[in-house]
């Protein structure tokens, strides 16, 4: 586990436009500085085990896709972050396959491990009965963050 | 036991359980994944304690059709025992139930039941039962009948007014709930869900009046609550029992227009738009305790629970709040 830094920001990404947004606002927010990393991690929830309980290969499958789909948009936000100025060499992409009962703690935890004093998120733009019923990933981010900026970018 | 044997074996069964009746050889599976093709008067052969005659296909009233038949669910008495059962065969669907407006992918998982069964062995909270499997490896649920009606027939079967409900049958309903919000706790404490919480999921026993959870073989794709559907569920529950049955803002508006002119939107349910969850406006009896969990659950909630054992202890703390039946 790595001491948290200030400098080391990390971007929780998935396809959404909410999400370009997020790195766009990094981009227009931190061009042209110095002495910053950034790690664009896209979380890949684990499908509930008994999702494709009867279809394992279809399991694999799911992920596979899920997997090469971030890599997609991380390697586009990556170039995103490098026109504005900031250097590709610190910028790092990770696709993370995770059992996640709860995606935001294992957002945090992702950060917690790799040092990032910065989160940066997107909202998933739900409604705010949709939220409350169902939960919020940016309201959960926000409310277990312990000892880390949390930016929520709407 | 070999084929033959266990033909010999079940027509044996079958001429002692009704002595004296001509009968035929019944049809013999023991691959239930057709389970179609499986009906009444055939026999699912599991293993040599395991035979069972089948009977109806079990029936149920769900989104506004009553009585669907679930073709994979068979009403069925253990030749070896004599014992009633349901068995339950492996069946997979996914679909997207609305809560209100919202659209969540259910699926079921036979393997959830499975597992659930074992974690609640004993447990009198929740329907007890065994899984086996079949020749072709499907898991066959084998569960004990429970006697009784659903707590939906069961609060609707009050035959007097609201007030009379409350302080008379209530607080003996809402302990026996707190018991049911205790068992989809110990599941949340497990990382299990319930999945169907509804309150024809609860079934009365008619020799104890315990409430009792069935049907746990629903899962859902979750977002950040993992409870959340569970919750819901319990909240409704809450919400129907606490209102003698679903308060609806319509019947509220022909029975009582004064209470309506003082009804808000923030007054009904979160996730039924047309029930009232504020029910204090339309019995000021109800004491403001436990109003406050229930407009928890309704369109002037801020929070919400995250999981059941959160929600039994504000339902613990208002115990002493309710009335106490009258000799």
């Amino acid at each position: 586990m790595e001491q948290a830094s200030a400098r080391h920001i990390l971007v929780a990404v998935d396809g959404s436009d909410n999400s370009r947004r997020a790195v766009e606002h990094v981009a227009e927010v931190l061009a042209g500085t110095r002495g910053f990393r950034f790690t664009l991690l896209h979380v890949v929830a684990e499908p509930d085990p008994d999702y494709f309980a009867n279809d394992p290969a279809k399991r694999l499958e799911w992920i596979a896709n899920q997997r090469s789909e971030a890599i997609g948009y991380l390697e586009e936000y990556s170039r995103i972050l490098a026109k504005a100025g900031i250097d590709p060499a610190a910028i790092t992409e990770e696709v993370q396959e995770l059992r996640c009962p709860s995606l935001a703690q294992c957002i945090l935890d992702e950060c917690t491990r790799r040092g990032a004093g910065v989160l940066v998120l997107g909202r998933q733009g739900r409604g705010a009965r949709e939220e409350l019923l169902l939960g919020s990933v940016s309201k959960a981010a926000v409310h277990n963050s312990k000892g880390r900026a949390v930016w929520v970018v709407t | 036991m070999d084929m033959p044997a266990c033909r010999d074996q079940i027509l044996e069964d079958l001429h002692r359980l009704f002595p004296g009746r001509e009968l035929e050889a019944p049809r013999i599976f023991t691959d239930t994944t057709d389970f179609y093709s499986i009906n009444s008067g055939d026999v699912i052969f599991l293993d040599e304690t395991h035979r069972f005659l089948v009977g109806n296909n079990a029936r149920e009233g769900r989104f506004g059709l009553d009585d669907e038949v679930k073709y994979w669910v068979k009403r069925a008495r253990n030749l070896a025992t004599c014992e009633r059962n349901i068995l339950k065969l492996v069946f997979y669907e996914r679909f997207n139930t609305r809560i209100g407006d919202m659209e969540v992918e259910c699926f079921r998982s036979p393997g959830k039941e499975s597992r659930i069964l074992e974690l609640v062995r004993g447990n009198p909270g929740f329907m007890q039962g065994t899984t086996l499997l079949d020749e072709a490896g499907n898991r066959v649920r084998v569960l004990e009948v429970v006697s009784g009606r659903s707590l939906q027939d069961e609060i609707l079967a009050f035959d007097c007014g609201h007030e009379e409900y409350f302080h008379q049958a209530f607080p003996a309903v809402f302990r026996r709930f707190m018991e049911s919000v205790e068992a989809i706790a110990l599941l949340h404490s497990l990382e299990e869900k319930h999945g169907d919480v509804r309150r024809d999921h609860i079934l009365v026993e008619s020799c104890t009046g315990r409430f009792r959870w069935i049907d746990f073989d629903y899962n859902f794709l979750h977002l950040e609550n993992i409870f959340s559907l569970d919750i819901i569920g319990l909240g409704n529950i809450l919400i129907f029992l606490a209102g003698k049955g679903d308060t609806i803002v319509s019947d509220v508006k022909r029975d009582h227009p004064g209470v309506f002119d003082t009804l808000y939107w923030e007054d009904t349910s979160l996730v039924w738009q047309n029930r009232v969850a504020n029910l204090k406006k339309l019995y000021p009896y109800i004491p403001e305790s436990l109003n406050r969990i229930l407009v928890q659950f309704s369109n002037q909630a801020t929070l919400s629970y995250q999981h059941a054992g959160d929600m039994l202890e504000d339902l613990a703390a208002i115990q002493d709040d309710l009335p106490l039946p009258e000799e």
